[in-house]
């Protein structure tokens, strides 16, 4: 039961809003990744449709992250121990992604800014996210059992013990596409998760869900230069869209995990920005 | 020189200021930078097909009006931003092959003086067996994990030289009627090599002039010359 305390040591760190009270850890791991990789779509849509045209409007701006906007609904929560699964196929317990449909390819991306007046360089950056759909791979699922299989899926997660998972549903959207399908979420013993999401593991399996575990998604850039604080279009999307919940600390994102819907912790916009 | 041909080069050093104060630093922008790394391929672990990526970074500078008239460059925003995309084609030798992309997109401003940014894009392919794979690529600095089968990079950096402020007034603004002329200190105690005495309708100053605003003013300085020369 080591690893358990770990994680909930580490989830407990997590700046996360646990939507219902029957939620378990593990679920509140995957929605926070996805909610947080949904908000980290929209602020890059945000940043670069000001960037382009400074003299948007906020209707407009919110047009344009709506039009670009990565939306997702999770559903169907299965989490459990692996010695539970390890004589089963591993076929039969977990989805696979090489069914040749698309998938969304997801960039990670950083938006820096630096002012240079004086020399000073001041810096400010944020994390951020870039989709697009793009051809998935084809070919046979690996025939074996979860234990027998299980040594090159710790290899290739680069988690040296996978000991709990996470199935589920999720249907996605983007550019007026959708695709559901079966995803998993791995776990190690110090509760980092790993992303598998079925048929979407380019997009989110790998790299950039796994990153916006450990990285915050918060628009410092946005926040923090006068370019984009001063526009009021920004200014209104930032606080329209502005979330609090007991469970939201500075610096990160604030997220509502049933609506998997983020914004700027309102106490981060306090005393300035309103 | 003589008085007379002082204030006829007021008078035309006035005209030519009216002419500067339509000018706005808009008119230095120069044409959009598109640097591109065009398609490229590789076909390891592959039967047949390949994996390929491509990119481009797109450099822009954007100058705009200092927001005080005591700058003597005009504001720079200097942009880099990345766009790179790859994928597979073909059958490949074992499993599958998956790729993942990282961009640093930066923007640089200077209120008063030129700018500099660098963009990086990045992408790296590994071979993988199960949906469980998992890697991360990484810009600023750009790194790849242990393993892959393939990576490819692009880094581009865009420099917004400094530009003068067309209406740069180093005297702060001068004031009203008593503007320029007689009362402009930089035509009784002169300016730097590099700047010009320029007088306004409402204010005068040294200023740092390039391009054609240099040369006009030399020819004027011909033309009193020249007057001068005929009125004595």
């Amino acid at each position: 039961m080591r690893y358990i305390a770990v994680l909930c040591t580490i989830l407990a760190a997590l700046p996360v809003a646990i939507a219902a009270d029957n939620m378990s850890h593990e679920e509140t791991v995957v929605r926070t990744a996805y909610a947080k990789l949904s908000y980290a779509v929209d602020l890059e849509t945000a940043l670069k449709a000001v960037q382009h045209n400074p003299r948007i409007t906020y209707a407009q701006l919110t047009q344009e992250v709506a039009k670009e906007s990565l939306t997702f609904r999770l559903s169907d929560f299965s989490c459990g121990d692996f010695s539970s699964i390890l004589d089963q196929r591993y076929a039969r317990v977990f989805s696979d992604i090489r069914d040749g449909g698309d998938v969304i390819d997801i960039g990670s991306v950083t938006e820096t800014y630096t002012d240079q007046t004086n020399g000073a360089n001041t810096e400010a950056s944020m994390n951020v996210a870039k989709p697009r759909w793009s051809h998935g791979p084809n070919g046979p699922v690996p025939d074996g059992t979860v234990a027998e299989l299980l040594p090159a899926m710790e290899r290739e997660a680069g988690i040296s013990a996978l000991m709990r998972y996470c199935s589920y549903t999720a249907a996605v959207t983007f550019e007026g596409r959708s695709r559901t399908y079966r995803a998993n979420f791995f776990f190690g013993p110090e509760g980092q998760g790993e992303a598998t999401p079925g048929d979407m593991v380019v997009a989110l399996g790998g790299g950039t869900l796994q990153e916006l575990l450990t990285k915050p998604v918060y628009p410092q850039v946005l926040l923090k230069t006068a370019r984009y604080r001063n526009n009021s279009a920004m200014r209104a999307f930032l606080n329209v869209n502005q979330q609090s919940n007991a469970t939201c600390k500075r610096g990160e994102a604030c997220c509502d995990l049933a609506a998997l819907h983020c914004g700027v912790y309102s106490d981060d916009l306090k005393g300035g920005l309103q | 020189m003589t008085r007379t041909s002082i204030w006829f080069l007021f008078a035309l050093l006035s005209a030519g200021s009216l002419v500067a104060q339509d000018a706005s630093c808009a008119d230095y922008n120069p044409p959009i930078n598109v640097v591109a790394v065009p398609t490229q391929t590789n076909s390891q672990d592959h039967f047949t097909g390949y994996h390929y990526y491509n990119s481009q970074v797109t450099g822009a500078c954007s100058y705009t009006d200092p927001s005080t008239n005591l700058d003597v460059y005009c504001a720079s925003l200097a942009t880099a931003d990345g766009l790179i995309s790859g994928g597979d084609t073909g059958i490949t030798t074992s499993s599958y092959h998956v790729n993942h992309w990282a961009q640093n997109n930066t923007q640089a401003q200077n209120n008063d003086g030129g700018s500099s940014t660098t963009a990086q894009t990045a992408i790296a392919f590994e071979t993988c067996l199960l949906t469980s794979c998992s890697f991360n690529v990484g810009v600023g600095p750009i790194s790849f994990p242990s393993g892959t089968i393939w990576t490819g990079s692009q880094t581009y950096s865009q420099t917004c030289a400094p530009e003068p402020n067309p209406h740069y007034n180093k005297g702060g603004g001068g004031g009203g009627d008593g503007g320029g002329g007689g009362n402009c200190p930089c035509l009784l105690e002169g300016c730097p090599d590099t700047e010009t005495c320029v007088v306004g309708t409402y204010s005068c100053g040294c200023q740092y002039l390039g391009g054609e605003d240099k040369y006009s003013i030399e020819r004027v300085e011909r033309n009193i010359s020249a007057m001068d020369h005929k009125l004595n």
